[in-house]
């Protein structure tokens, strides 16, 4: 699965309006998938995940700034979270189907922030691009 | 959700259901158009249809129109079901697996992009308090849809 030329131009046009909000956009999907999912709490127990936690804040702000490295480097996703890849597959060793999780609910704080932007287009080359950004990060497992 | 498996709607999500009652026509098409395009494979189902073959295709199509209220009007049932999902779904259940033989992974595929229309439509309302419940719906129905597949 590989991005056309018009699902790119959508990612990085919209990231550059997105950006703007980074912060709170991290936080919110963060917010999003613990309480929709709460079985992703397991991968931290060492966090305090009340609404309005610092950490909770500055876990977002990394998975945020991690989506904004892909879609400024979004003609070579692989290389550009090479290292991260390498971290999830080594380290953290989160379940692949939590990426899916995160990315719908990075999905729904956008679609819910910017509902004039988030056409069916837009949605597919999201929803395609966070797939991507997904299997670049769980393609070392194994 | 309670301990025999049934569900307790919030005041969050009475509001948002009214307003989905009232407004559903604009998620029947909405819904079901926008699963036809992010995920283009559950096309498969509706060779009949006629031209899918772009966006604007989809959204100008009638059967489109008509097939996505009959979906959602089926999720209008649920809502007013919540405690009795599987009981509601059971027919249903069985003309997916029998006749139509349709994936269960495209009821969650179906369900994930309702919860996103209705973000578009609610936005800051959509909170994640929201949200949850929806998703506790959605996956309620899925499950019940697929609960007499054999």
């Amino acid at each position: 699965m590989s991005l056309t030329k018009t699902e790119r131009t959508l990612i990085v046009s919209m990231w550059a309006k997105i950006s703007t909000q980074a912060d709170t956009i991290g936080t919110e999907t963060l917010e999003r998938l613990f309480l929709s999912y709460p079985q992703t709490k397991t991968y931290f127990p060492h966090f305090d995940l009340h609404p309005g936690s610092a950490q909770l804040h500055a876990h977002g702000s990394k998975v945020v700034a991690a989506v904004g490295d892909a879609a400024k480097n979004i003609d070579n996703i692989g290389a550009a979270l090479s290292k991260l890849s390498e971290l999830h597959a080594y380290v953290l060793r989160v379940d692949p189907v939590n990426f899916k999780l995160l990315s719908h609910c990075l999905l729904v704080t956008l679609a819910a922030r910017f509902p004039a932007d988030f056409t069916a287009e837009a949605h597919a080359a999201w929803d395609k691009f966070l797939s991507v950004v997904s299997s670049v990060l769980t393609e070392k497992y194994r | 959700m309670g301990a025999k498996g049934e569900y307790y709607p919030s005041k969050l999500i009475g509001k948002v259901l009214k307003i989905f009652c009232i407004s559903n026509f604009v998620f029947d098409m909405v819904s079901f158009h926008r699963l036809l395009v992010v995920y283009p494979w559950t096309q498969r189902f509706f060779d009949s249809f006629g031209n899918l073959s772009s966006p604007s295709a989809i959204l100008g199509n009638p059967k489109v129109k008509a097939h996505g209220k009959k979906v959602l009007t089926s999720f209008g049932d649920a809502i007013k079901n919540m405690d009795n999902l599987k009981t509601t779904f059971a027919k249903l259940s069985e003309l997916h697996c029998d006749k139509l033989h349709v994936d269960p992974e495209n009821f969650k595929l179906l369900g994930n992009v309702l919860v996103t229309v209705l973000a578009i439509h609610f936005g800051k309302e959509f909170t994640p308090e929201v949200q949850a419940s929806w998703q506790k719906m959605v996956a309620g129905v899925a499950s019940a849809l697929s609960s007499r597949y054999h």
